[in-house]
């Protein structure tokens, strides 16, 4: 009897995959979640508590305290009005039977309800819930097919898709087995455990058991649950020979390689580590997921420019997938996997050096930087002219200058080394340990590597002169050849990632050098091939730039308004444009004097007439325009100085202070009288006073 | 060199034996190497033509692979521009293909249970072939020993059934299998009598000498010529309606392409216009196999996902 069972009870539901790839499986679980959750709710079946787990072989929907029957219905519908729906004598009309017809309903029931004032028909539809085992074969098997994956395969005979071959399906609600089908495969009561540490099915009773028996087939199903056993093995690992380097990226993924970690200390030869540690870092992070220990040093042999206070120790932890009792085995597997990177990596390094530096600066001749824009030493000896006009411009002092000429010289050179070409992302360190190798002095060492910062949104600025030089000419030089090559960025398409070396400039120009954009890209354009510089490159370039500049300072927390108001007048000095912008948002939002004042501004703007100039007859001043001329020029000097000084917080309360006079003027004067003389005048009287505002920002952009 | 106390040891050729022979009874046919060079043996036609048309299909083989770029004058202990793979196709894959592959180990010496076993992912993709299937490369702590493969496009044209491609890196596993850090260290045989052959006894010369004829010796205008002219024949036997025999001119041309590569005869730009030279070959080869009455469909494949590979291929052998 239907009566006698319990109004709810747990669903487990899991997809059982050969091997799904680390990735994009972090974002399968969390969409698995939102189906879910939708699915359960347009079915009108209530939960308790709803989680998802995965592992590289399973993902995992628990579902407690699910209604065991779905919420009763009642669906109305909106037919005909009442004057369609029946004739004269209250008769239903053919287009009231066709309705009730096609809703499967009485004509007996059809009600009628005010809508906006007219009376419609309605018809309701009462809906009785149905059982969720009737419900959730189909809702599941909507999970299944619901999950959008960047890429998907078949496999065997079968027409389904999915991430990787799906191999079993259990879904139970209670004890009872929910039946679905995905391609040929049928839902079952089975899980598998660990691939090689539980060899047989395992039926599962209850959702309750899942976890556990799972547990004891060596899965752990919950993947925060195997983060933090990864990060305790880890650093438990690591700890006798000092700090564990966990990247946030590798943990993620090793969360994703395996069902019961477990870690594993290894080890190689010490005689490695005279190789650049980011070097090592690399070949254990990026290649083998393997991560690496940092040791303070007692030592001062670093062949890098500064001394550091922490080395890379020879031990690194692996997590395994593994039975822990094979664990010398897999170790020992791993460290001649290690062994061989490492012999390849110091072999690298090892030629490197022998060519030197300023060989591998000869070689960059031979190294295509863009079709239409030649060579690495064709951007080479851009970046060294863009850079020996930086120093110019900004007035760097001699030693400075040199230090960038030469970095600027280097910057590229390791591009064409055996150890760039294997491991691309260590570009720039490398070369800072090759300069420092050949005697460059440090703080030329220290640019190469820095040249390409930031290299990602929220990296840290190059901290040197020098380094903020260079770093600047490459990314100016970048950013206009490519543009001017025809690669401008659209849309999601940034094949040259110039927005965020755009962001890199502006950031380095806000935080570090005062300069005008518009004078580094005019520079940049001057010395691209000849058949490159078009009439509107320059211009391109600058709107480009200030696209970025626009939503940098909106992130800064300023409004489009404000941020549109001081653009209108310093796009390119993006330094000067955040104090603007500061300086605005925060007068705008204390001072009500404010509002006031961009009216007048915005009134007198489109009265203006800058034909009229600013000469004005002083005999012709009435009472009200004496006041505000008066009010003017008093204030004049003091404006033009703040503005110089960029005091813009005394700017603006100095032009808040004549909002008496505005308004008095406004209120007071007629300004398109009849009389032409009288009317001139007032005119001048307001360009003037727009002349006071115009060089700081377009205040029309602030009243709307 | 006497090794008689590594005789419980698999040498080289036992290993390649043994894994015929655990294919051969699980049911495929185990042919011989293809007689042409190929890049990999995925290049061979039991595979790649095989792997089109709705017909079931079982076959392991060894194939000597040539990767000239990839020569280190017998210096490198890991790396080879001549090597072997151990070819499996299980048309249409079985629901236990991953099993079947673990359990094949077995016969090796290796367990995998008392190992770190991995599937990473590892996406494949032809450019010259217009083939794609996406799968892992398989890890045995920590190494790459082998790759796994569901192809589903080949030729252009859409696998149905589903093949699975097993690729066994030959050296590599019978390194950890001996226990060696060089391949030229591994025992290739051994006789009655203890006495070892090794890898470097059989081609340590020949990796010397290929590295310099690959790198600095190989007669580029007589290359280029080579490879016009196999193209040429390939069109031509296409016309003939014969597509197997014109697909041996597919595999003339890549060979010479990645010779040519090796040289660094071929620019970045050319690059591109070559790989699509030869997949056009290959993908007329696929169509003419398919029967004429299907060609249409790899156009309409190709157009579908063609743009996004092509703009994929900068790199990669063909």
């Amino acid at each position: 009897m239907d009566i006698l069972k319990p109004y709810t009870a747990d669903l487990l539901f899991e997809i059982g995959v050969e091997e799904m790839p680390s990735t994009p499986l972090d974002a399968a679980r969390v969409q698995l979640e939102a189906l879910a959750r939708t699915a359960l709710e347009q079915a009108r079946l209530d939960y308790k508590d709803l989680q998802v787990y995965s592992t590289p072989r399973r993902l995992a929907l628990l579902v407690s305290g699910l209604a065991q029957r779905q919420k009763d219905s009642e669906i109305e519908y909106k037919g005909p009005s009442k004057a369609i729906a029946y004739d004269a004598e209250g008769n239903a009309t053919k287009a009231l039977e066709g309705f009730a017809r096609g809703k499967g309903i009485d004509l007996a029931t059809i009600e009628l309800r005010d809508s906006d004032g007219t009376e419609y028909t309605y018809a309701i539809k009462q809906e009785k819930g149905l059982p969720a085992r009737d419900v959730l074969p189909s809702l599941l098997q909507g999970l299944i097919t619901g999950i959008d994956w960047p890429k998907k395969q078949r496999w065997g005979s079968s027409e389904v898709a999915f991430i990787r071959p799906v191999r079993w399906i259990l879904a139970i609600l209670g004890a009872d087995t929910i039946p679905l089908n995905f391609g040929d495969l049928e839902s079952s009561n089975y899980t598998y455990g660990h691939r090689f540490l539980s060899t047989q099915r395992i039926p599962i009773q209850a959702m309750r058991e899942y976890k556990n028996v799972l547990r004891g087939n060596k899965v752990i199903v919950d993947h925060n649950r195997r983060r933090e056993m990864i990060v305790e093995g880890i650093n438990q690992q690591a700890a006798p020979h000092g700090t564990a380097l966990v990247p946030e990226k590798v943990l993620a993924e090793v969360v994703n390689l395996c069902e019961f970690p477990n870690a594993l200390l290894c080890s190689f030869d010490p005689e490695f580590l005279r190789v650049p540690r980011e070097i090592l870092e690399y070949a254990m992070n990026a290649h083998q997921r393997y991560f690496a220990i940092q040791t303070e040093s007692q030592t001062e042999d670093q062949i890098g420019d500064q001394p550091k206070e922490e080395s890379l120790d020879h031990h690194f932890v692996v997590i395994s997938n593994g039975d822990p009792a094979c664990a010398p085995v897999i170790a020992a597997g791993n460290e001649s996997v290690m062994r061989a990177r490492l012999a390849d990596a110091a072999f690298f390094y090892d030629e490197d050096l022998k060519v030197g530096l300023d060989g591998w600066k000869k070689r960059l001749a031979t190294l295509l930087f863009q079709q239409n824009l030649g060579t690495m030493a064709d951007k080479t000896a851009r970046i060294e002219k863009l850079v020996a006009y930086l120093c110019d411009t900004l007035a760097v002092p001699d030693d400075l200058a040199r230090d960038g000429q030469r970095a600027a010289q280097l910057a590229k050179a390791d591009l064409s080394s055996n150890t760039v070409v294997e491991f691309t992302e260590l570009q720039g360190i490398v070369g800072s340990y090759y300069a420092s190798q050949q005697g460059e002095n440090p703080e030329v060492a220290r640019a190469i590597a820095q040249h390409y910062w930031p290299r990602y949104a929220g990296d840290t600025l190059p901290e040197s002169l020098p380094a903020q030089l260079v770093a600047l000419a490459d990314k100016v030089d970048t950013i206009t050849g490519i543009i001017a090559a025809g690669f401008a960025p659209k849309g999601s398409s940034d094949p040259y990632a110039l927005r965020r070396a755009a962001i890199g400039v502006l950031r380095i120009v806000m935080d570090q050098l005062p300069l005008d954009i518009a004078d580094v890209v005019t520079a940049a354009a001057g010395q691209l091939p000849s058949e490159l510089q078009t009439d509107g490159l320059t211009q391109q370039v600058l709107d480009f730039f200030a696209s970025r500049s626009e939503s940098i300072l909106r992130d800064c927390g300023y409004s489009s308004e404000v941020v549109a108001a001081v653009l209108a007048t310093v796009a390119t000095r993006p330094a000067d444009a955040a104090l603007r912008c500061a300086a605005l948002q925060d007068f705008t939002s204390s001072s009500d004097a404010w509002e006031n004042l961009s009216v007048a501004y915005t009134r007198a703007k489109n009265l203006s007439d800058p034909e009229v100039g600013d000469r004005i007859d002083t005999d012709l001043l009435a009472e009200s325009d004496q006041n505000f001329y008066s009010a003017l020029t008093e204030a004049q000097p003091r404006i033009a100085a703040y503005l110089d000084e960029h005091a813009y917080a005394d700017y603006l309360q100095q032009l808040a202070d004549l909002r008496a006079s505005v308004d008095d003027f406004f209120d007071n004067a007629m300004i398109m009288t009849d009389d032409q003389q009288l009317r001139r005048n007032r005119l001048a009287l307001l360009n003037l006073f727009i002349a006071l505002i115009e060089p700081f920002a377009d205040l029309r952009r602030l009243s709307k | 060199m006497n090794v008689r106390s590594q005789r419980d040891m698999l040498t080289f050729q036992e290993g390649i034996l043994a894994l015929q022979n655990y294919w051969a009874n699980y049911g495929c046919v185990i042919l011989q190497p293809y007689d042409s060079e190929v890049g990999a043996g995925t290049f061979h036609p039991a595979t790649v033509l095989r792997s089109l048309g709705p017909d079931s299909w079982n076959t392991a083989y060894v194939q000597p692979s040539r990767r000239p770029t990839d020569g280190r004058y017998g210096e490198n202990p890991n790396r080879l521009q001549h090597y072997y793979q151990l070819q499996v196709i299980l048309k249409p894959s079985p629901d236990d293909v991953v099993d079947l592959y673990f359990q094949s180990l077995k016969v090796l010496g290796i367990d995998p249970a008392k190992h770190d076993m991995r599937l990473v992912e590892d996406d494949w993709e032809s450019p010259t072939l217009g083939a794609w299937g996406l799968g892992w490369e398989v890890w045995l702590d920590g190494m790459e020993v082998t790759q796994f493969t569901y192809f589903q496009q080949v030729g252009g044209f859409e696998c149905r059934p589903v093949p699975a491609e097993i690729t066994y890196g030959l050296e590599r596993l019978m390194m950890i299998v001996q226990g060696v850090d060089s391949v030229y260290d591994l025992v290739w045989s051994l006789s009655p009598a203890g006495d070892a052959v090794t890898y470097g006894d059989v081609f340590k010369i020949n990796e010397q000498q290929y590295s310099a004829y690959n790198f600095e010796t190989a007669s580029v205008p007589f290359l280029l010529d080579l490879f016009a002219q196999f193209e040429a024949e390939c069109v031509h036997t296409l016309a003939a309606q014969l597509p197997i025999p014109a697909y041996d001119y597919v595999l003339k041309c890549s060979h010479v392409f990645n010779l040519l590569d090796a040289r660094g005869a071929i620019s970045a730009t050319e690059r591109q216009a070559y790989i699509l030279r030869v997949r056009d070959l290959a993908k007329r080869c696929c169509a003419a196999y398919l029967q004429p009455a299907d060609a249409s469909d790899a156009d309409a494949a190709d157009s579908a996902d063609g743009a996004e590979t092509a703009a994929k291929q900068g790199g990669g052998e063909l």
